[in-house]
């Protein structure tokens, strides 16, 4: 009976651990259930009606009724040689079947001791609720794994809500200001975006949520997390930061050009433009682009040209800029050419070098594209937009224009058309400051989005014990390492040969030219978990005769008088011996042998000592 | 032999122990598992040590046994002094009738049917390792020549615990050939009365013979018939090994405290004594209660405590307890 449990109880736990590696469909829990449950019953009842021990049943019988093993030894008797029983034995026989008469089995037997029933019917009940209840309570991992969850009608019981984040007083706080903090900066940002208008608002109504406890742990990770992506795509829009900052350089560059020809031209209008973009407020420089735009086509004849050759300027030295930094390329691709050896003997040496200078060629020629490349074609479209718009106001002489005036109806209409910019150019020419401007907007946004989510973990993180941990973790590292101790001779001061952690293992460092100085910096730590140790932490092994020993006096047990003893210490101390137990004792009963062949010694006592040193021996 | 034999034989054993315990009683009051014991160890031809502090009558029961039994006793104070010879005898020379002299052995104290070694541990292991060949093997060598002792031979040996001067303790050699080991305890507090009414009046209690050597031979041949169940005699077996530390069973007290365990001498000591012990009940077979009754006695002087054991003052009967509660029954149930 009890094995078949254990059989059962082993299959269990062999089922659920294949449960868990996802060996065994749940469609197999009822049919395993079933089968322990019947292994079991059939266990049972073999038990039962299988034939019970007689010599075990007589003795229960001789502890039950108190008599003293008489039916135990005449069945054990009668067991190994019924036929060679000797008279004492068939005594012994007759004297248990006399005593056997008065005996009631029942309160001996087994069966009526209901304690095995009971288990099995519990252990049936357990398996019963098992084999029903886990597949159902283990559905999500299942369902993880891809296998199919069978459909049970038995109700799950409700689970109980997990608990929400309820912040004290200060964490609220906190939490209030960062909402307040930076508003009407979010919301400039978000002007006119809807996206971003939607990320702001979210982000406010999960902090609001939080503060007033509506959400639960879960919750506020999931959403969280889900905000955080956000402000990322948000960030991920920006990410060719480096490119946008080498676009802006130049429209720096563009500003002051700008405001150059505005002061020739004395054009207020101009200036204004110069100022807006060497302020890097693309999106209202190019709206005043655009209106500008419109304003130099009503411009008289004469303005127009002047404007048309600013602009020429304009484009000019934006294309000798690029030209300009062209050429240092081109300077640098000639200055490698000149060293690249080709005419030379192509030994190994130099066909080495060769294409090392090659790597390098392709690797700046790789770098420049990819760094200005995509500011490069901006300012293509600007100077290509300028170009044109010099053109288009060159193309309209003053008299035609006079002349258009008063003649027919139409003639104004095709003029003005000719005059207006070719609103494609246009567009392409305002659409590079316009996107320049929301790519800057949107990071921003992002950045400020991810700071805020940050600063809302670490409150819930600090809520939930996380950080205390972090930092006792750190600390106990620290110790662990040996880290942290003052005057250890590191690097960051005096250059000394010292001894740096450096994960598992201690890294001596470079002597410097100086003699350096104890540092009281805190050494570095390390990236693993601190289970070295420090060299100089080896205990030094204590010499028996560095052992501290005092005379000291105790008490006789038994006898008047005192005796004298030397108490040593450390010795005792585990790891500190130096000699072996077996020596040490070889030497002290040595010692006490010769003491007492010397002393006149009671013979009885003499064999207590020898017995003393006996006892002690391993 | 008939049934009825045996059963007259059990009721004979029982009338001749329950005259040796009345009369033994006449004179040691109290002190019963004593007497029984030192009963069990004469039937079961065993040697006895007993150990108790003086005054508590270790000596008066010893010469009480042996009025009370037709038996020949003799006694040894054992001193420092004590020679072999004395014990055991010698040869001297013996000049005849016609002048002629020569050798002859003159038989020691040992020689007697009980021979009680008083205050044993003050002789020296050399006197007392005379006594080992007779209470072994019951005979002795002198010289040349081997001399039988008597067929009923027992050694009643006394000492004092406490009493250190001047003492050899017994060596384990020697221990281990004492059937039982018995303790004196002090008397309690009736008892104690009764023994000053008895012993301090003008009347002396006198003790007659009741038993023969003959009958207690009898009886201890009744004693070694009585049958063993194999699992009574397995638990004894298993009680024996429990007192061994580097047995597998073997209890975490004795693992902790015993240096070495009882030898086999000791389990035939314990299903010895639990025989005798089981016919002095009227009983035809040994039961686990007989056992346990002679566990302690029967093994208490064969257990040798380790250090620990002897530096925390743990007795071997306190092992011996916790050996018998370990040691279950059944051991297969």
């Amino acid at each position: 009976m009890v094995r078949a449990l254990v059989v059962a109880a082993v299959v269990a736990v062999l089922a659920v651990v294949c449960h868990h590696l996802h060996w065994l469909t749940p469609s197999w829990w009822p049919v395993l259930g079933y089968s322990m449950m019947g292994a079991v019953a059939l266990a049972f009842i073999g038990g039962l009606l299988g034939r019970y021990d007689a010599v075990l049943l007589a003795q229960r019988l001789d502890r039950v009724h108190g008599l003293k093993d008489r039916l135990g030894t005449a069945v054990a008797l009668a067991h190994m040689a019924p036929d060679k029983l000797t008279p004492f034995q068939e005594a012994q026989a007759k004297d248990a079947v006399q005593r056997s008469r008065e005996v009631s089995p029942s309160p001996a037997a087994p069966w009526a001791f209901p304690m095995e029933g009971l288990a099995v019917v519990a252990f049936i009940g357990l398996a019963w609720v098992a084999a029903w209840y886990w597949p159902a309570a283990w559905t999500p991992s299942q369902e993880a794994a891809g296998v199919s969850v069978v459909a049970l009608n038995v109700p799950l019981p409700a689970a109980e809500p997990p608990p929400s984040v309820l912040l004290d007083p200060d964490e609220l706080e906190a939490l209030q200001q960062r909402l307040d903090e930076n508003q009407d900066e979010l919301a400039t940002l978000a002007e006119n975006d809807p996206e971003m208008e939607r990320f702001i608002e979210k982000m406010n109504r999960v902090l609001e949520k939080i503060a007033e406890g509506k959400l639960t742990h879960r919750e506020v990770a999931e959403q969280t997390a889900e905000l955080e992506e956000q402000a990322d795509a948000l960030l991920g829009e920006a990410k060719d930061l480096q490119k946008q900052e080498e676009l802006a350089k130049k429209f720096d560059g563009l500003a002051k050009d700008i405001e150059k020809e505005a002061k020739k031209l004395k054009q207020d209008d101009l200036k204004e433009l110069a100022k807006l973009l060497e302020k890097r407020e693309y999106e209202k420089a190019s709206q005043l682009f655009e209106k500008l735009l419109e304003k130099f086509a009503q411009l008289p004849p004469k303005e127009q040209r002047r404007l048309a050759k600013a602009f020429e300027n304009l484009a000019k030295k934006l294309q000798s800029r690029f030209s300009k930094e062209l050429e240092k390329l081109q300077k640098k691709q000639s200055r490698l050419a000149r060293k690249n050896p080709q005419d030379s003997s192509p030994n190994a040496k130099n066909k080495r070098r060769l294409n090392r200078l090659q790597k390098k060629l392709d690797q700046l020629q790789r770098r420049y594209n990819q760094s200005t490349g995509e500011a490069q074609k901006e300012l293509d479209k600007l100077s290509r937009a300028m170009k044109d718009m010099a053109q288009r106001l060159r193309r309209q002489p003053p008299q035609k224009r006079k002349k258009g005036q008063s003649q027919s109806k139409n003639q104004p209409k095709a003029a003005e058309k000719s005059n207006r910019m070719d609103p494609k150019t246009m567009k392409e020419l305002t659409e590079a400051l316009r996107r320049l401007g929301k790519k800057q907007r949107r990071s921003r946004l992002g950045k400020m989005g991810k700071m805020r989510m940050a600063d809302l973990k670490e409150i819930l993180k600090r809520r939930r014990g996380q950080g205390q941990k972090k930092e006792r973790s750190r600390l106990a590292r620290m110790r662990r390492g040996g880290q942290g101790k003052q005057g250890q001779q590191g690097k960051s001061s005096g250059e000394e040969g010292g001894l740096q952690r450096k994960g598992l293992e201690w890294v001596r460092l470079k002597r410097g030219k100086n003699r350096g100085a104890i540092s009281k910096k805190q050494a570095q730590i390390g990236e693993g978990s601190g289970q070295g140790h420090h060299p100089h932490n080896h205990r030094h092994g204590t010499e028996l005769r560095n052992a501290k020993m005092r005379p000291d006096f105790v008490p006789g047990q038994r006898r008047k008088g005192r005796s004298k003893v030397e108490l040593l210490y450390g010795a005792a101390t585990e790891g500190t011996q130096v000699k072996g137990y077996g020596n040490v004792h070889i030497d002290f009963s040595m010692r006490a042998s010769r003491q007492m062949a010397q002393e006149e010694v009671p013979p009885g006592y003499r064999q207590i000592v020898e017995k003393y040193f006996r006892l002690i021996r391993k | 032999m008939s049934e009825q034999t045996v059963e007259e034989r059990i009721v004979r054993f029982k009338t001749d122990y329950g005259c040796l315990r009345e009369e033994i009683g006449k004179v040691i009051v109290g002190q019963e598992d004593v007497i029984e014991g030192v009963a069990v160890s004469l039937i079961a031809g065993g040697h006895v040590l007993l150990e108790g502090v003086p005054g508590l009558g270790k000596t008066r029961l010893v010469k009480a046994l042996s009025e009370a039994v037709h038996l020949s006793f003799s006694r040894i104070q054992f001193t420092p002094d004590l020679m072999p010879a004395d014990v055991v005898g010698t040869q001297i020379v013996v000049a005849d009738d016609s002048g002629n002299k020569h050798f002859d052995f003159r038989p020691g104290p040992i020689f007697a049917n009980i021979v009680l070694a008083d205050e044993i541990n003050r002789a020296t292991p050399k006197t007392q390792s005379a006594l080992l060949e007779a209470m072994q093997e019951a005979s002795v060598t002198v010289g040349t020549k081997t001399h039988h002792l008597e067929s009923l031979f027992m050694v009643l040996a006394t000492q004092n615990p406490l009493e250190m001067e001047g003492t050899y303790p017994l060596p384990e050699a020697q221990l281990d050939r004492f059937f039982l080991k018995l303790k004196v305890e002090f008397p309690g507090h009736d008892v104690l009365h009764t023994i000053l009414d008895r012993t301090t009046g003008n009347v002396e209690p006198t003790i007659e013979p009741v038993v023969t050597g003959e009958q207690i031979l009898q009886m201890r041949h009744l004693a070694l018939d009585v049958p063993v169940a194999r699992h009574v005699q397995d638990y004894a077996v298993r009680v024996v090994e429990a007192t061994h530390p580097e047995h597998e069973h073997a209890p975490d007290i004795t693992k902790r405290f015993v240096r070495y365990g009882a030898s086999p001498r000791g389990a035939q000591a314990l299903i010895l004594a639990a025989k005798v012990k089981a016919v002095m009940d009227g009983r035809f077979n040994v039961a686990m209660d007989d056992i346990r009754v002679v566990l302690k006695p029967a093994l208490r002087h064969r257990l040798i405590l380790n250090f620990e054991g002897e530096a925390e003052g743990i007795g071997q009967d306190k092992v011996l307890d916790g050996i018998s509660d370990s040691v279950r029954e059944v051991c297969n149930e």
